[in-house]
């Protein structure tokens, strides 16, 4: 059980989530974020904003965002063909980023090391 | 409207009293009140128990009840009746909120009644049914009267005026639900949120409404991250203010003009069948008249 909070965007403003709500799984909070979002559209499309401006915020306690979930998230749920859930395409991206980020620090780390090599034969010439 | 106090209680703000008397005069309802046309009620006088249906009734079957009531203490999500449960006994809210909700099989539900000083549960039993369809939870801790269904039973067979009061706010209650029930369906969570707090500003008859965004989502039958952008928005305008699971009411006037019609549909309903509200069951009202909203 851990305490989420569900900061809402809607383009202009933030407002912030004070409450929070405990939940067993990270997943059971997304869930919740998306569901609020779902139940959400028809209000905004009453008062003719754009739904699609608007984003759930899902933060742990320290208020570190953990995912973002935008309204028009709702709609992939519609898509004919069945995506892989969103949660776990999202993580996918981001292990892919964490993946192609360390083989950079990887090279630069290697060029640094030439490079020091390189300058400690020049200052043995000198 | 010959119960209503005289004009020298300034704290007290006429917004409410407008916009009932602008609906009644919108709808062209009948003014004629079924119960209250029948016994003088509602004076200042008559607020020994705190409850309006109680203090509505003549003084004989006022000193006919007072032996059988007991007050209890209620607390937050006390279940006071269970759907398809049996009653033992009948509650008079003081100052606790209690809500009527339909619950579905997976446990989702929706409010169809609210309950505080203005009324009685469960209602069922004034129609001779004794397993209430709804359950009823406390959302505000406080007190009731409470009484045993056979002493109530009785009471009402031996004074007709309790039996024809608890019918006027049965009929009172169908009326309620049925508003709730389009309410729910056609109104924007924003102004179902100012409607609810209005509606719980009349029966805690303090500023300050123990509810958390929780609580009123699912009151409301709607996730709990929805509450909190509507209330803010609500708090934007100036009419509420919300801290640590305690609503402020600072705006009367602005919170009835961000509800939607069925706050005063559903008060004057009340009115016409059980009386206007005593001086005492007035809401505390606090507007911030110098804001300069017009300006």
């Amino acid at each position: 059980m851990a305490r989420y909070h569900f900061n809402f965007r809607d383009g202009r403003n933030i407002i912030t989530d004070v409450d929070g709500a405990d939940f067993d799984t990270f997943e059971l909070a997304y869930e919740e974020a998306f569901n609020a979002a779902r139940e959400m559209w028809n209000d905004r499309l009453a008062r003719q904003e754009d739904p699609r401006k608007c984003a759930f915020e899902v933060t742990d306690a320290a208020g570190t965002v953990l995912t973002v979930v935008p309204f028009d998230e709702v709609l992939e749920t519609c898509r004919a063909h069945s995506r892989p859930p969103l949660v776990m395409a999202e993580v996918a991206t981001h292990v892919e980023r964490a993946r192609r980020l360390s083989q950079e620090i990887g090279e630069v780390l290697m060029r640094t090391r030439e490079t020091l090599t390189r300058s400690r034969a020049l200052l043995k010439r000198t | 409207m010959g119960t209503r106090g005289g004009g020298q209680h300034g704290y007290l703000d006429t917004g409410c009293e407008h916009s009932l008397t602008g609906h009644n005069e919108t709808n062209g309802l009948p003014m004629s009140r079924a119960f209250s046309d029948t016994y003088s009620t509602s004076t200042e006088s008559q607020t020994e128990f705190g409850n309006r249906l109680l203090d509505s009734l003549p003084a004989e079957a006022c000193i006919a009840l007072r032996p059988h009531l007991r007050i209890e203490t209620l607390a937050v999500q006390d279940v006071l009746a269970e759907s398809g449960g049996r009653a033992e006994q009948a509650y008079f809210p003081i100052d606790c909120v209690a809500s009527l909700v339909t619950v579905m099989r997976d446990g989702s539900g929706v409010e169809v009644g609210l309950i505080g000083c203005d009324g009685m549960l469960p209602v069922s039993i004034v129609l001779g049914d004794a397993v209430p369809a709804q359950r009823t939870i406390v959302l505000v801790a406080g007190t009731a009267l409470a009484i045993n269904l056979n002493s109530l039973r009785r009471l009402m067979d031996a004074h007709p005026a309790i039996g024809r009061m608890l019918l006027c706010y049965a009929q009172a209650t169908l009326n309620q639900a049925a508003q709730l029930a389009a309410c729910n369906r056609l109104h924007l969570l924003e102004e179902r949120c100012a409607r609810w707090l209005l509606m719980a500003h009349d029966r805690v008859r303090r500023n300050d409404i123990h509810v958390t965004h929780e609580m009123l989502a699912t009151t409301l039958g709607v996730r709990r991250p929805g509450v909190t952008v509507a209330a803010q928005a609500l708090q934007a305008k100036g009419s509420i203010a919300y801290r640590h699971g305690t609503v402020f009411v600072l705006d009367r006037k602005l919170l009835e003009a961000a509800a939607c019609e069925c706050y005063a549909a559903i008060t004057a309903d009340y009115a016409r069948l059980i009386g206007e509200p005593a001086l005492s069951f007035r809401p505390v009202v606090r507007n911030r008249t110098d804001r300069g909203r017009e300006a």
